[in-house]
């Protein structure tokens, strides 16, 4: 008889019942590595190979970033597949990364046997030790029965809510063993109506939002989750309101749009930054004041009354007081928001942002964009993209002066548009999170962008976009440093650079070795045809554009400043 | 400062004593006393953890618990709401001639007393965490050989 086949009707082994789980929860892609403690499960999908594609990454780290770039896009928990120890620890950063950024994951591991749990056995890690604070819920399944509950479970607690990261330790025995198998989508015991908003909440967010003479509105990931974007345009064109977005927001509001006023935070627009110290009002939807938004907290929007729309209750009140906590998701809490709210003007108001606008434009962007002389700049390469590509690529974003370079200069037509990593900031997130969503959104034009730095942590991905034959388009700004920190020991560690600057291969031939086109630019006459042929070519594409060596992102919120202390140089 | 007491209704499974103490480490506060065990309802623990610490950041740490899938209540009190216990054991080095003044003294604290052997005597005590304290501080004259306090136990009045 052939292993894993059904003996009767039900009984299956666990490994199987994995399998028939995933599909059960609608699952079609794995991201995995496989080993030892997991080669049951491995065995069990070749036989589902029909239902579940599995992408073979080329380091567990790969698998979690595309799993985070794949839910990202569709809303759909990611799912990672990999082995006990080395293999599991390897998907810490990227599990990390997703708890941090409210990403839903399901990461499956392999455990040793349960009789040798405890006993440093052969790659044994305790893997539910090590992933306790980053993960949403995790579970360690020692038998075989418990296989179907905890699988619904698991996908339940890493969708609902604010999404995340959820970790299942599968031992091999549960693995081998036979169990009766039947699936039921996990219902929780009773929707928690405590935090629900009554509509004197929404009466008196309502009041202050008309009478306010500076409203603002601040639009996070949350906005994206909740897909609440026609929601925010209707409350912002009712009133007014101008409107900010967040890293995580970007996308989520028409850039195109009059009242769209750019990004905030560290190295968002001169004028967003500045207004939140004016504003009489904000309403923030779906984001939670990090520390790169709010700058110094004694001095953050101190003439305003917050509104705070945020499903999570943890953070109410965890960074800034709010005076109208909304415990809610966008959608539902704008939607139920809208009918209190009277048509206002505030053309004045506006204009305050628009006369910061002209000063950016001035200061910076004229020259980042547009320069006459000397190397490529990063604005430039990123604003000539944004407009060959007609702002339509979903950009997936590295970390570093580059991401912020992208996050500013990049126009977002549609939503959806925009894929970093923000809360953790993991380097070299860009690759392999460039073909999760490839794989999500294919009829897109994906493109990374990456540093020459970051490109390197994680480039043994070009391997699976090669086998895979992923047409994900690669932008390499390379400036030969690791520019961000070379930004922060020029400005503030007295031009010391300690450890900086990288010698790096020839990212061309590398393109090549692994069968992947490739081209690289340093002239500006170059740019682009460069960048019309990554987008034109039909398979993957890595284009290097050589970058000025030392160039710094301004605006510049300095760390620990108030925001209104935002440096235009 | 003050002394806050949290009660925990979780789910009696492995590793939510992990995770719940996780969350007070990674805000560097100290946990000074903590009791779990089952309730009346089977299958649910009932953590008790005493911290010294500010309102405000206490009722931060308090949402974060809350988002536990595995707990399903917190309430946050002063120690001067709850009606609280918690048991000392102490063992006290006491020749055999002197152990009737110490059993009397022990009436006095309210402690019951038991001989060891003939050299070694313990007392123990349930009460408040001040109480206990006292008692401590009564038998500053004796030779202390062991002293040991319980987890507190707190009800709601």
């Amino acid at each position: 008889m052939e292993k894993n086949t059904i003996v009767n009707t039900n009984c299956i082994s666990g490994a199987t019942a994995v399998m028939q789980s995933l599909v059960e929860e609608g699952v079609d892609i794995i991201f995995g590595y496989p080993g030892g403690a997991i080669m049951p499960i491995y065995d069990a999908l070749y036989d589902y190979k029909e239902k579940i594609r599995h992408i073979l990454v080329r380091h567990e780290q790969g698998a979690s970033h595309a799993a985070e770039g794949y839910a990202r896009v569709t809303g759909k928990a990611g799912v990672c597949l990999v082995t006990s120890g080395p293999g599991a620890t390897n998907l810490v950063t990227g599990i990390a990364d997703a708890m941090i950024d409210s990403i839903p994951l399901v990461c499956i591991t392999g455990q040793v046997s349960s009789k040798l749990l405890g006993t440093d056995a052969f790659q044994e890690t305790d893997i539910i030790g090590i992933t306790i604070p980053i993960t949403k819920w995790n579970y360690q399944i020692t038998d075989a029965k418990e296989i179907p509950a905890i699988m619904a479970r698991a996908f339940h607690y890493a969708t609902e809510g604010r999404p995340g990261p959820v970790l299942i330790d599968i031992t091999k025995n549960a693995q081998i063993e036979f169990m009766e198998f039947s699936y039921e989508k996990f219902k929780p015991e009773k929707i928690d109506n405590a935090n629900k908003p009554d509509i004197e909440i929404f009466k008196n967010a309502g009041q202050l939002i008309n009478e306010a003479k500076r409203p603002y509105i601040f639009a996070g990931h949350g906005v994206l989750i909740s897909h609440a974007e026609k929601e925010l345009i209707d409350l912002a064109e009712k009133a007014d309101i101008p409107v900010a977005c967040t890293l995580h927001g970007l996308s989520s509001f028409p850039q195109d749009h009059q009242l769209y006023m750019g990004m905030l935070g560290m190295h968002g627009n001169y004028g967003t930054n500045l207004m939140t110290a004016e504003a009489d009002v904000i309403i923030a939807v779906g984001m939670r004041f990090d520390d790169r938004v709010t700058g110094d907290l004694k001095h953050f929007a101190k003439k305003a009354k917050i509104i705070h729309i945020e499903i999570d209750p943890a953070e109410i009140h965890k960074i800034v007081k709010a005076d109208v906590p909304i415990i809610s998701d966008a959608k539902t809490a704008l939607q139920n928001l809208l009918p209190h709210i009277a048509a206002a003007s505030h053309s004045e108001w506006k204009q305050k942002f628009r006369d910061c606008d002209a000063q950016e434009m001035d200061k910076v962007i004229k020259n980042e964009v547009f320069p006459e002389t000397g190397k490529i700049k990063m604005g430039e390469a990123i604003n000539l993209f944004a407009e060959i590509s007609q702002g339509q690529s979903l950009v997936v974003a590295d970390v570093g002066q580059h991401q912020m370079m992208a996050a500013r200069y990049y126009k977002f037509k549609t939503k959806d548009s925009w894929v970093t990593s923000g809360g953790l900031g993991t380097m070299g997130f860009a690759l392999p999170a460039a073909f999760g969503c490839k794989i999500a959104a294919p009829d897109r034009n994906v493109v990374a962008i990456i540093g020459d730095g970051g490109f390197q942590m994680t480039l043994q991905e070009l391997g699976t976009i090669a086998q895979e034959k992923l047409p994900v388009k690669i932008m390499i700004l390379n400036n030969h440093y690791l520019g961000m920190v070379r930004q922060w020991q020029e400005l503030f560690f007295d031009n010391r650079y300690s450890f900086v600057h990288m010698e790096s291969p020839d990212f061309i031939k590398l393109a090549d070795a692994y069968g992947i086109a490739g081209l690289r630019v340093s002239d500006r006459k170059d740019l682009k045809s460069g960048i019309k042929k990554m987008l034109d070519c039909k398979d993957a594409f890595l284009l290097e554009v050589v970058v000025e060596k030392e160039h710094n992102v301004f605006p510049m919120v300095p760390a620990g400043a108030a925001v209104s202390a935002i440096r235009l140089e | 400062m003050n002394d806050y007491t949290l009660l925990v209704l979780t789910y009696n499974v492995p590793g939510v004593l992990h995770r719940i103490s996780s969350i007070f480490t990674r805000r560097k506060v100290n946990i000074e006393n903590l009791h779990v065990s089952e309730t009346k309802m089977i299958g649910m623990s009932r953590f008790t953890i005493v911290v010294k610490s500010d309102k405000e950041l206490v009722e931060k740490i308090v949402s974060q618990i809350r988002k536990i899938i595995e707990v399903k209540e917190v309430l946050l009190h002063t120690t001067e709401e709850l009606i609280h216990r918690e048991v000392a054991l102490i063992k006290v080095a006491v020749k055999q001639q002197d152990h009737q003044k110490l059993e009397d003294k022990s009436i006095q604290l309210d402690a019951k007393f038991t001989v060891v052997n003939d050299n070694e005597v313990t007392l123990e005590k349930c009460s408040t965490s001040d109480e206990i304290t006292k008692m401590y501080k009564e038998l500053s004259d004796y030779k202390i050989v062991e002293f040991i306090r319980s987890g507190r136990v707190a009800l709601l009045f």
